[in-house]
């Protein structure tokens, strides 16, 4: 199977900058991208350089931007990038790193965003099993991060992310996935702190782009974060503007069944903060003057009593399970 | 008298399990300690195993039970005594797995689980799905970061550096910058891996070149039973890929083209579950015996269901699509067995200390020796966290006892022209070329069944390599990255692998374990229990041998 | 063509054109819609952050109203396609779950049986009306005008809740252009993040990801982009100018909503679509066209 792959390349002291080199292939019909690049690195020019290991997707370091999205190459098949009628496959290193030489990119924020978040059992010194016995730990109970298990560190969320794109501050869906692993941990002591400090790191700062929900081994960070952020409110971490944001968004919903979009960005900004709402009152009066600026309280639903209702009812429900039984929350996604 | 750049009391080079577990071991003896890695230590291939870790947990189980299968396992060529340690201290070390946060699955009261592993007289083999591994790698490598170690990532040692019979250090190359430095140590302790890329088609990642073997022969260490290459029997014809043991230990069949189980034939107490050379020799003899599909057998889980495979074999199930295009849901797999594991290694004692004063190995690249002529599964993994930690103490304790060596002068120059050499030859070889043709002498020539006329044509083909080699040119010749180099660097180690693989496998006219001839079909105890030792030369390996520190089991007929 | 129409709360809050739009269009093209104005907002994926029990609850009283009314439901927004459309299949897949809220439904009356599909206006364009019949529907073909199709993020991932598409290789947007008579613009932000939904979280971030956007649009020559969704376009279009200042850009890229476009194109008259209400004025870029 013929195959035209368009990689960028850069190898320092010789490139004044990247710049993009043609290859063309002839290979077996099953064969991936690595092996591509194998090929052409065994044959045509050995000074094509990237990072790979295990070529089968558990050591995670062959992730690069292929035709625009980031994946593993060595489980990507030629053929399944030429299917949608591409003639070529463009290669191009990870986003959000700065590349070394040609794919290999430097690492160094993403490792540390991964330390920030202090990956490492705490527990309580004083409730360690002795040296012969484990801790008791239910099934059920190592479910809750069975996910988060599977990340292989591999940054292809990180590199398609859209925030860890321009904020190099956000710790990226990989640092919070591997957070979320410790908080869920029965064994860990440190749940409230963890959370503070993942609000402190920015957990709200993920805008639900969902790009790392194609993360190739199913670890679905974007749940662990809305549940890293629903636990943060629960532990009563609640004076940030994300949880601010989360809470009022709900009470609105509460009142009428409908968004006050209006009266929410007056209360996050803060009824009293005169000089916050003096920053928005271009925005406003703009918005205002295009006949976008809804009166606080013009919308709701025919009927605000049923929603009243199911605000009473669920959270009833919850307050008695809770104190049945601790913690039934219903998760999102499947069996997550 | 050359200051090295860098110095640390304690050096560990390699970064994948029982490198990061001798570190942390050493740190917490307080002493300052490093480790340099070719890859980051994430991408070791420690985080490739699958199926599980060994231990005698169980409540109707006991560690001499575990002493015995892996002894037996061993084909009685380990030394017992260091399988006793192995063995002994496994539930103890399970536990502090589990105690730094490794989460093992569980049964319902919440204890670890175990599965059934090939060789064991009762399952003792505990697992995290089939991504244990992958799960204790990490859990490792974050208390090493929790603990303080130093880690020079993507560093590529080229040469260990040993006078007068003590190691000095190492010379690294940095990777990213290009810069070869000198690194002095008090104590080096290689964690290199195994060398299952000599061979072509093998379940080892890509890095797993066997460097340490290599540069600890060149440097004087002895290394042991480098003739005996595990050849896992479940791996995609497609490209080698691992399916773990523990599908068969959670009931998966093997079945020729009569859709016959045939391991009954050969094992008729174990079957499937047999030991991995038993298995591997079985499925060969079916294949060459015409009861093959397509040079494989086939590897059925369908009557497992989707359930159980989702939960206990999610990650075998993706492997099985991706490479060989069926759903074990719906279709058996195909296998055939494949280069796997490597039971020989740098030979050291039962603390991990080689004959090279201040030199010291843990790891599938050492010899210690537990596995003898044939690993068990679910014994490699236990051997790095017992055996690291064992390197790690001893190390630290060297280190404690003893001041830093004088680092020769020399040293690096002479690394530097090795490099400029291969910088500045025009010469027509080409990296690539010569490692497949490298392992494809491996598999004709030192396969599952081996024979002296075979032997001896596959280790004139390995000779001639290595002449070739010397005219090796390379067209990367920058300073940063430059993973060519690194691959002409391993390919040198892996030639020099390769040499002492043959010549011990010709040497050694008996069968044992893995290492199996037709023209020589018997175990011969009475002339072969003892480790083949190979000890450098210029003319090639000059092999010894080394008597088996025997115990309590005496060799008997090994059946499954 | 019958459909329960979820406007969500935007596009009757911050974006009326949007519904003024839809509705005008709906008319041209003969597709019934049913405002569900007893719906409330979806959740937006806030709500599930804080309680998700809460949003599907909230959702599945939505869906026994459109089961009740034996239709299905077509909405104007990616996030709420993106909530309906997970809290719909998650219902469907936990029966036990599916029984706890109907418990809850009950004193209202209603039940959830798990049959109603939620739909995209693009999709039910695409797919469900088709490009055929809207090919004979456009009497003032697009020609000759370069529209960046912002397809966004939640109207293709998470997979397992869209459905609809490859996110890695979406083309429903596309072809609706092409039908149009315009030109459709590959760009690199097609399928990235506009940053809606970190607005009034971090600002900066946000904005740097809608400049972002309309920068690689712009570079990409096209005239005007064009989104399914008024979150993004909130993000786009009204929060443009302010944006641009904060990032230093001097970027001015219209930005239509699809129900504008193909009303266009359907000879529908651009006061009727409320083209007026846009932030940026699409004038100049449309001259050619109109």
């Amino acid at each position: 199977m013929k195959s035209t792959f368009v990689i960028q390349r850069y190898v320092p002291g010789k490139d004044a900058a990247p710049h993009f080199e043609r290859y063309e292939l002839d290979l077996w019909d099953e064969a991936t991208i690595l092996d591509g690049l194998n090929y052409i690195k065994d044959n045509e020019d050995d000074s094509l350089s990237y990072r790979r290991a295990c070529r089968h997707a558990i050591c995670g370091s062959c992730a690069m931007v292929v035709n625009g999205y980031t994946k593993l190459v060595c489980t990507t098949p030629i053929a399944s990038e030429l299917k949608s009628g591409r003639s070529e496959i463009r290669i191009a290193p990870l986003r959000a790193m700065k590349p070394i030489k040609d794919l290999v990119v430097d690492m160094s924020a993403f490792w540390q965003h991964f330390r920030d978040v202090e990956p490492w059992l705490q527990p309580d010194e004083a409730a360690v099993p002795g040296p012969n016995e484990e801790y008791r730990v239910t099934p059920e109970q190592i479910a809750a991060s069975r996910k988060d298990l599977n990340c292989i560190l591999c940054a292809v969320c990180f590199s398609d992310c859209g925030v860890v794109e321009v904020d190099p501050h956000f710790p990226g869906p990989p640092a919070l996935a591997k957070a979320h692993r410790y908080v869920m941990d029965p064994r860990d002591d440190k749940r409230k702190e963890r959370l503070q400090r993942l609000v402190d790191l920015g957990v709200w700062d993920c805008a639900h782009a969902y790009n790392c929900m194609e993360c190739p081994k199913h670890v679905d960070p974007a749940h662990a974060i809305a549940e890293l952020r629903r636990l943060s409110i629960e532990a009563g971490i609640t004076g940030n503007i994300g949880a601010k944001h989360s809470q009022q968004f709900t009470k609105s919903i509460g009142r009428g069944g409908r968004l006050d979009e209006t009266r929410l960005v007056l209360e996050l900004t803060g009824i009293t903060n005169v000089a916050g709402q003096i920053r928005n009152a271009p925005q406003g009066t703009r918005m205002l003057l295009k006949g976008k600026l809804p009166l606080p309280m013009h919308q709701k639903v025919d009927n605000p009593k049923e929603v009243h209702r199911i605000f009473k009812a669920v959270n009833a429900g919850q307050q008695a399970d809770n104190q049945k039984d601790g913690n039934v929350q219903v998760t999102s996604g499947s069996g997550r | 008298m050359v200051n090295a750049a860098i110095q640390h009391e304690v050096l560990v080079v390699g970064a994948g399990l029982a490198g990061l577990r001798a570190a942390v071991a050493a740190r917490q003896a307080g002493v300052d300690t490093a480790i340099l890695s070719k890859v980051h230590p994430m991408r070791s291939h420690s985080g490739a195993a699958q199926g599980g870790i060994n231990a005698a947990i169980g409540k109707d189980d006991n560690w001499e039970n575990h002493w015995f299968d892996t002894v037996k396992g061993s084909d009685y060529l380990a030394d017992q005594d260091a399988a006793e340690i192995l063995t002994r201290s496994a539930p103890e070390n399970i536990y502090e797995l589990e105690h730094q946060g490794v989460l093992f699955s569980r049964w319902q009261d919440g204890r670890i689980a175990t599965r059934p592993f090939g060789g064991a007289g009762v399952p003792r083999t505990c697992f995290v799905a089939d991504i244990t591994g992958h799960v204790i790698l990490q859990t490792v490598y974050e208390q090493a970061i929790k603990n303080g170690v130093t880690v020079y990532e993507e560093f590529f040692v080229v040469s260990l550096i040993v006078e007068d019979n003590v190691c000095r250090g190492v010379i690294a190359l940095d990777i990213i910058s290009g810069k070869l430095s000198a690194i002095r140590a008090k104590a080096v302790v290689f964690a290199m891996g195994g060398s299952g890329r000599v061979f072509f088609k093998s379940t080892n990642s890509l890095v797993s070149t066997g460097d340490g073997v290599a540069l600890a022969y060149l440097a004087g260490a002895p290394v042991e039973d480098m003739e005996f290459i595990q050849f896992h029997p479940t791996t995609l014809a497609a490209n080698g890929v691992l399916i773990t043991e523990g599908a068969r230990g959670e009931g998966a069949y093997l079945l020729n083209s009569e859709g016959e189980r045939f391991m009954f034939k050969y094992a008729p107490s174990k079957g499937e579950l047999a030991s991995r050379d038993v298995v591997a020799r079985a499925e060969t003899t079916e294949i060459l015996e015409g009861r093959g599909v397509n040079g494989c057998v086939m590897l059925d889980l369908r009557h497992l269901g989707e359930a159980r495979i989702q939960e206990r074999l999610p990650q075998i199930r993706e492997l099985a699509i991706d490479f060989a295009g069926v759903d074990p849901v719906d279709s058996p797999i195909p296998i055939k067995p494949g280069a796997h594991y490597t039971m020989g290694g740098i030979r050291v004692d039962k603390t991990c200390a080689s004959p090279v004063a201040g030199f010291f190995a843990a790891g599938e690249c050492s010899a210690v020796s537990v596995h003898g002529a044939n690993r068990l599964g679910g014994n490699s993994l236990l051997e790095t966290v017992v055996f690291g930690k064992i390197a790690g103490t001893s190390a630290a304790a060297y280190a404690t006892e003893h001041d830093f060596s004088a680092f020769p002068d020399e040293a690096l120059a002479t690394q530097e022209d090795r490099r400029a050499q291969l910088f500045s030859s025009h010469g027509k070889e080409k990296v690539g070329a010569l490692r497949d043709a490298m392992q494809a002498a491996m598999n004709a020539h030192f396969p599952i069944f081996r024979c002296e006329s075979q032997m001896k044509e596959g280790i004139q083909k390995l000779r001639d390599l290595r002449e070739r080699f010397a005219n090796v040119s390379l067209d990367d010749t920058s300073m940063v990255f430059n993973t060519a180099l690194t691959e002409a660097y391993e390919l040198d180690a892996m030639l020099d692998q390769a040499q002492i693989i043959a010549v011990g496998a010709l040497a050694r006219t008996e069968s044992r374990g893995a290492h199996a001839r037709t023209d020589f079909k018997d175990r011969d105890d009475q002339n072969w229990l003892k480790h083949t030792v190979a000890t450098y030369s210029p003319e090639g390996p000059v092999l010894t041998y080394e008597p088996v520190t025997m115990g309590k089991f005496q060799p008997m007929e090994r059946v499954y | 063509m019958k459909y329960a129409y979820f406007t969500g709360c935007v596009a009757k809050g911050t974006c009326p054109e949007l519904h003024h739009s839809t509705v005008a269009l709906a008319k041209v093209l003969g597709i019934e819609l049913w405002e569900m104005t007893d719906a409330s907002c979806c959740g937006a994926g806030v709500i599930h952050d804080e309680n998700p029990e809460l949003q599907i609850t909230l959702n599945a009283r939505t869906f026994a109203m459109a089961e009740a009314a034996g239709m299905d439901i077509v909405n104007i927004c990616s996030t709420c396609q993106q909530n309906l459309g997970h809290d719909n299949r998650v219902l469907r897949e936990n029966p036990a779950l599916l029984d706890r809220v109907n418990r809850v439904l009950a004193d209202s009356g209603l039940h959830y049986s798990g049959n109603v599909q939620v739909k995209n206006l693009l999709w039910v364009l695409v797919s469900d009306y088709g490009i055929e019949r809207l090919k004979e529907k456009v009497v003032h073909p697009l020609t000759g005008l370069r529209v960046a199709p912002y397809y966004g993020c939640q109207l293709l991932r998470p997979v397992e809740d869209t459905g609809f598409e490859d996110p890695d290789n979406p083309t429903s947007f596309d072809e609706l252009i092409l039908a149009l008579g315009a030109t459709p613009v590959d760009y690199p932000g097609k399928t990235r993040c506009c940053g809606f939904h970190i607005l009034t979280v971090n600002e900066n971030t946000s904005t740097k990801m809608a400049v972002k956007r309309l920068e690689e649009a712009r570079d990409a020559a096209a005239d005007i982009m064009a989104t399914p969704c008024p979150l993004c376009h909130t993000s786009l279009d009204a929060y443009q100018p302010r944006a641009a200042r904060m990032q230093g850009s001097g970027v001015r890229m219209p930005v239509l909503h699809v129900s504008q476009l193909v009303g266009l194109a359907c000879g529908i008259d651009p006061g009727v679509l409320k083209l007026g209400q846009l932030m940026v004025s699409p004038q100049a870029a449309l001259s050619g066209v109109l």
